[in-house]
């Protein structure tokens, strides 16, 4: 993911919301969090330890935005230049979120094509299920998830 | 929602069956205009989602566990 964030730092705005650690009985050293000094204290180790150059915001401890947002650990939404959503994920399957990248873009010049030429764009929706191949959530592993069909 | 909001994570509340998934899928879908929020940025400041403009944004949710 941090390399699609690199690829796609010009033509998007990518943001990363610290959320809740949902494997805390895990990690010794990354307990759940009991103060949002903790929390941003945790924020900060994983970003020196993975070394994203995604910006990160943090959640409250409450995790209201999350909840808002549908209460899963590792959501990725993409959202379109007039604020509507275009992409909804329940797990980051890069692959997926890279070809969905490519085709916002190109579809975005195709649309300012049409609006020259006073030709319509219509817009479909899409309803699909994907499959990571990492069991591991955090963001280290999902950058190696693969859909199935990918030939990888 | 989900009754483990306010509780420390584990795996339990990712199986299907506790419903954290349904939530999940009833929620917002593609054509929506989602909820707005404004949120610290690590480093200072913050960012609403509202005020970013000319781009689409790429909104990941995630932790180190």
């Amino acid at each position: 993911m941090d390399e699609l964030a690199r690829d796609y730092a010009d033509s998007v705005h990518w943001i990363f919301i610290y959320n809740r650690e949902p494997h805390p009985d895990d990690y010794r050293d990354h307990r759940a969090h009991r103060s949002i000094e903790q929390k941003f204290q945790h924020a900060r180790d994983m970003r020196e330890r993975h070394n994203t150059p995604r910006q990160i915001l943090i959640d409250d401890l409450g995790g209201t935005v999350q909840r808002e947002w549908g209460g899963l650990p590792n959501m990725t939404w993409i959202i379109d230049h007039t604020g509507h959503i275009t992409y909804k994920a329940g797990w980051p399957v890069a692959s997926d979120i890279r070809q969905f990248l490519e085709d916002v873009v190109r579809v975005r010049e195709l649309k300012r094509q049409a609006a020259e030429s006073g030709t319509r764009t219509p817009t479909y929706y899409v309803e699909t299920l994907s499959f990571g191949a990492s069991r591991r959530p955090a963001i280290k592993p999902a950058e190696t998830a693969v859909s199935v069909g990918d030939g990888s | 929602m989900s009754e483990y909001y306010g509780k420390e994570y584990n795996y339990d509340i990712f199986k299907p069956s506790n419903g954290a998934f349904e939530d999940f899928r009833s929620i917002f879908h593609a054509g929506d205009r989602p909820p707005d929020f404004t949120l610290p940025l690590l480093d200072g400041g913050e960012i609403t989602l509202s005020k970013l403009r000319r781009k689409p944004v790429v909104i990941e949710f995630g932790a180190i566990t």
